[in-house]
């Protein structure tokens, strides 16, 4: 009986991709035809199947069990173009992290749950998007799955966002068009370039060296510009602010949970194609800290709750490319760590500022006072979640700083601890922001709504995630086997 | 590996479980405050264990990567039994206290279950022997001694002093992670005492410099000391927890761990420098404020600066006696100033607070002796052991005489003016005996801990004071009349002189008092560095807008692009031939040409 439970645990291994792929694909076509109440409970049951699958898969790798899970189907064999996804430990880190997110997202966030069809589509879409791009093993089905991602986020705005969503909705297109015309561009010289003419990362991976050094240059430039509009960094990020402020909030939770680490994972896969990306190192981790200084300034500027949170994505993605851009295991492993404790922070803090506008009716920080009083809850997760941000220890930003910041003093001497003091002034602004707005002085804002009981769960959800993570490292460390 | 000292921490994790539940479920029960004064007691029971067993260094390993351990290393060597009995002594007095103090129902979880997570942090912190361990209790101290300063939110002030304290203390933080990646990449190691044993490296200054930032804002030293006298705002048994075994104690021991890493790096100048700069200002201002509890916060910032001054002349014996003797007359002051107050309606003016229970007036006048440092007071020892370190260094001798004079002048003005007699001295019902209990318990420590110094430096085998008396006679006999002179002085200016004519006169200070009363000039450079961060956040703020902008305006670009390339598509099919014509014979032109 044990042999057949055993058996049993290695065929679910063996086809979590195929259900992680297979779940949103059936969850999609059953919303598309049951009535609007019941497509909310679809949505939870794919995302809670895949987050069933991936603690699964999470449980089996840290029990010891070789990562080698992969197929490959031929998809147009013309071409040379495959089917092909498996894990490693880098993808799965961020596949973690995405059904987490995507599973709080699924039923939280849509308190007056207005337009619930639409909403769980997109939910489930956006899921099948980022399952098969963290899972691909092959540019040419990242490139898909990029796209849809990208589709699934921008109807999200477009159609179910606020007042002047179009605007926002088509400026993170355009921007993001750019990005994809830029990958495509980038993945056809790969593909012309390379002597085996294929997309497959890991031959890519393998022959990259062959590739003349100019046209690496080009490849090079048009992906990381492609990556880094959608991460975003500067001088690419003016979408996200406006893109949030517009974006319904479980847009926005997916939106900088899990949009944003494509890019982050897109620059990873580039450093790790082409020889010639360490050429550039320096130069990247001069941008991130231009970036990080860069947002950080302009945060302190704003008075909606989102934007700030918004901007502060803008700094810690900076810090994630600043931790990839040190070419060594301590700032690559940290900088998914990073991504992976971002994504799961970064939905918490959404998901508290769409609470305060469902109980406050507004995100004004010069408006709101003393929220602690009557959303509780709400306003002890969003300061736990600044902590968060600046590196508590037992929280899964610590593990991402301690090793991201160990790898920078190796890799760029004192320099490396420039992004520390832009998350200083981060802190020091929130800490005004939760001294004015927050906690008071004796004025409180009238509630005029109120969050119920599956809101509540998901923040608990997200913070068991977080300090999960944070206090037993060793699981996920585990799994990368560094 | 077995690591038994962090058991150390089990009852009080159970107790915060307890009050975080209990605050879910029925948020007025009074049970919590008798769970967590059990729980302490019992964290101290094994307090006494662990001195009870020999000293040891301990590892768990927490995570490893690239071949690097992470371990949580805690150690019992006397140092940390030392710390880990004053935390767990005073942790029990205060809690009793507290049952008294705390008297609104609907705020005891909460209260309980921030005191439990802080005497939690300060216990790990007492024994920790690497820098994980440190850190995971640093910032678990800062984040819970904001919580508590921030206490009575609603209330005018609170929140922007609670906001001070996390801001100053947040510099702390990022520094002290500075210092941990910088070591690291240094040494190799986490661990204090192999790092300790390490061969001294040039580039030491770097993480050194970093961790004495760290160390400056959490035991609010010169220019990170403003946070201090903010943080009254909080509970009074927060204040006296605070302010003698914990927290700001904490950069102290801390330094007092690693000083052989500063000593060998040539800065123990910069302690000494700064160590002496904070001890004045705070000295100063204590003198010239009015506040009952500020003025003990600005004594506060003295004490931990005579300890800096210690650590900087090398004279770890003086460190560790001002440090045990410090814990017990600032707690004490502390309780008294707490149940004065709450006698009082929560006044907070020394002119206005009346002092009407004897145990209280003992008190006080007990931890205000052996705070000016007067023979056979616990103070006593402490001060003259740094007298005698410091004196081969004239001038450092000389100023910390002046301090002596200084601080014996504050602490009697404090006690002479809240002894004298108000007109209205309307009761308040509160419960007293908690309180009262509390405050016994420490004033019997202070005279315990008076005893044992006494018999510390008597008994020559065990003089680890370095206190002779017929050597250091001189020296002894001329702090001793220092501060005679200084109680005097307080007792001729503050006792003879009639209430509301002292009231008077501290309300116009005059030139004299405003140089006494100089915080506030650190607080405008505060506000310089704020003015500047802010003129940068606007500069960038405009051109980001202005960045805005000009990508509209690329937009902008191509619609009228397009708008104007879409004249030549009007469909005529004359215009058409007529350009196709043209572009034929401008190309048979070119390859004619060619």
């Amino acid at each position: 009986m044990i042999a057949g439970a055993y058996a049993l645990v290695q065929e679910i291994a063996k086809e979590s991709i195929a259900i992680s792929l297979a779940a949103p694909a059936i969850a999609l076509l059953l919303i598309a035809v049951v009535k609007e109440k019941f497509s909310r409970a679809v949505g939870v049951a794919s995302t809670g199947i895949v987050l069933a699958v991936s603690l699964f898969l999470l449980a089996y790798l840290y029990a010891g069990h070789s990562i080698a899970i992969s197929t490959s189907i031929p998809f147009i064999s013309s071409l040379n173009i495959n089917f092909e996804m498996g894990i490693n430990p880098i993808s799965f880190a961020l596949f973690m992290m995405s059904s987490i997110v995507l599973f709080a997202t699924s039923f939280a966030g849509n308190v007056h749950r207005t337009r619930q069809k639409a909403t769980q589509f997109l939910i489930v879409l956006f899921q099948l998007a980022s399952a098969g791009l963290f899972l691909s093993l092959n540019l040419f089905i990242f490139f898909i799955f990029w796209d849809i991602g990208v589709i699934a986020m921008f109807f999200f705005i477009n159609s179910l966002g606020s007042e002047s969503r179009k605007s926002a909705a088509m400026k993170f297109l355009i921007y993001e068009i750019l990005a994809s015309s830029m990958l495509l561009f980038g993945i056809l010289m790969i593909y012309f370039y390379t002597p085996v003419h294929s997309f497959s990362i890991s031959k890519i991976i393998a022959n990259s060296g062959l590739i003349p050094i100019g046209e690496q240059a080009v490849i090079f430039a048009s992906l990381f510009i492609a990556f880094i509009i959608n991460m975003p960094v500067f001088p690419f990020h003016l979408w996200l602010p406006d893109a949030h402020t517009e974006a319904p909030t479980q847009g926005s939770m997916l939106l900088s949970g899990i949009l944003t680490k494509f890019g982050g994972f897109g620059v990873i896969l580039l450093f790790e194609m082409l020889p010639i990306s360490r050429m550039f190192g320096n130069y990247i981790a001069a941008l991130a800290v231009v970036s990080a200084f860069y947002s950080v300034l302009v945060l302190m500027r704003q008075d909606d709750i989102k934007r700030i949170i918004a901007y502060s994505t803008i700094t810690e993605m900076a810090i994630v490319l600043f931790g990839i851009s040190e070419f060594s295991n301590f700032g690559l492993y940290g900088s998914v760590y990073a991504m992976l404790s971002h994504g799961l922070l970064i939905a918490m803090l959404f998901l508290g500022a769409g609470s305060i506008e469902v109980i406050f009716n507004t995100r004004n920080i010069h408006i709101l006072k003393g929220i602690v009083k009557n959303a509780g809850l709400v306003a002890y997760s969003m300061l736990a979640g600044i902590f968060i941000m600046l590196g508590i220890p037992l929280s899964s930003a610590f593990i991402a700083d301690l090793l991201i910041f160990i790898g920078a003093v190796s890799a760029f001497g004192l320099a490396g601890l420039a992004p520390l003091l832009a998350l200083l002034l981060v802190g020091a602004f929130l800490y005004l922001v939760i001294s004015r707005s927050f906690m008071s002085t004796g004025k409180y804002t009238r509630a005029v709504g109120s969050i119920g009981a599956d809101q509540r769960l998901a923040f608990c959800v997200l913070l068991f995630f977080i300090f999960l993570f944070g206090a037993f490292p060793f699981i996920m460390l585990g799994v990368f086997k560094i | 590996m077995f690591i038994y000292p962090i058991y150390v921490l089990a009852p009080l994790a159970l107790a915060a479980f307890i009050a975080l539940l209990s605050g879910v479920i029925d948020k007025k029960s009074g049970l919590v405050k008798y769970i967590a004064l059990a729980a302490v007691v019992a964290s101290f029971a094994i307090t006494c264990g662990i001195i009870a067993q020999g000293s040891g260094i301990y590892e768990l390993r927490w995570f490893s990567f690239g071949g690097i351990a992470f371990n949580i290393t805690v150690s019992t060597f006397l140092l940390n039994k030392i710390l880990l009995f004053l935390v767990g002594l005073i942790g029990i007095a205060i809690f009793i206290y507290s049952i008294g103090y705390m008297d609104e129902p609907e705020n005891q979880n909460r209260y309980y279950f921030e005191m439990i997570i802080f005497t939690l942090a300060m216990m790990l912190f007492a024994i920790s022997a690497n820098f994980i361990s440190l850190f995971i209790a640093w910032e678990l101290l800062g984040i819970t001694s904001y919580l508590l300063i921030g206490f009575w939110y609603a209330k005018a002030k609170v929140s922007e002093a609670a906001r001070a304290a996390i801001t100053t203390i947040l510099i702390g933080d990022i520094s002290m992670l500075a210092a941990i990646v910088l070591f690291f990449n240094l040494y190799h190691t986490f661990n204090f005492y192999t790092l300790i044993g390490m061969a001294p490296s040039p580039l030491a200054v770097f993480p050194l410099t970093f961790l004495l930032i760290a160390v400056f804002t959490k035991s609010a030293q010169f220019p990170f000391s403003n946070w201090l006298q903010l943080a009254m705002e909080g509970p009074t048994p927060v204040s006296a927890f605070l302010h003698s075994s914990t927290m700001v104690k904490a950069g102290v021991f801390i330094l007092i761990l690693l000083l052989p890493l500063f000593a060998q790096s040539h800065m123990l100048w910069v302690l000494l420098a700064v160590g002496l700069i904070t001890a004045v200002f705070g000295a100063m201002n204590a003198l010239s404020e009015n506040h009952v509890k500020k003025i003990l916060a600005y004594s506060t910032m003295e004490d931990l600066g005579l300890m800096i001054v210690a650590l900087g002349l090398n004279a770890v014996y003086a460190a560790v006696a001002l440090f045990i003797v410090q814990t017990f007359y600032k707690a004490l002051l502390f309780l008294s100033a707490g149940y004065v107050m709450k006698a009082n309606h929560d006044r907070e003016d020394i002119h206005k607070i009346a002092v009407n229970s004897r145990l209280v007036s003992f008190s006080m006048l007990a931890a205000a002796l052996s705070l000016a440092g007067l023979f056979p007071l616990s103070g006593f020892f402490g001060k003259t052991a740094l007298g005698i370190a410091a004196r081969p260094n004239i001038l450092v001798y000389t100023v910390l005489l002046g301090i002596d004079v200084l601080s014996a002048l504050y602490i009697f003005r404090w006690f002479f003016v809240l002894k004298k007699k108000k007109k209205e001295s309307t009761t308040v019902r509160f419960s007293k005996l908690p309180m009262e209990l509390g405050i016994g318990i420490v004033l019997a420590l202070l005279i315990i801990s008076s005893l044992a110094m006494y018999f510390a430096v008597n008994y020559r085998e065990i003089s680890i004071l370095r206190i002779n008396y017929t050597e250091n006679i001189n020296d002894i006999a001329i702090e001793t009349f220092l501060i005679s002179a200084g109680v005097a002085a307080a007792w001729l200016f503050y006792r003879k002189r009639d209430i509301k004519a002292l009231s008077a006169m501290e309300k116009n200070p005059g030139i004299a008092g405003r140089i006494l009363y100089n915080n506030v000039f650190i607080w405008s450079a505060y506000l310089i560095v704020a003015g500047i961060i802010a003129a940068a956040a606007n500069a960038v703020f405009y051109f980001d807008r202005a960045f805005n902008r000009f990508t509209y305006m690329l937009g902008k670009l191509a619609l009228l692009a397009g708008d104007a390339l879409s004249a030549f598509e009007n469909g005529e099919v004359n215009a058409y031939i007529a350009v196709f014509a043209a572009g034929l014979v401008f190309l048979v032109i070119f390859f004619i040409i060619k």
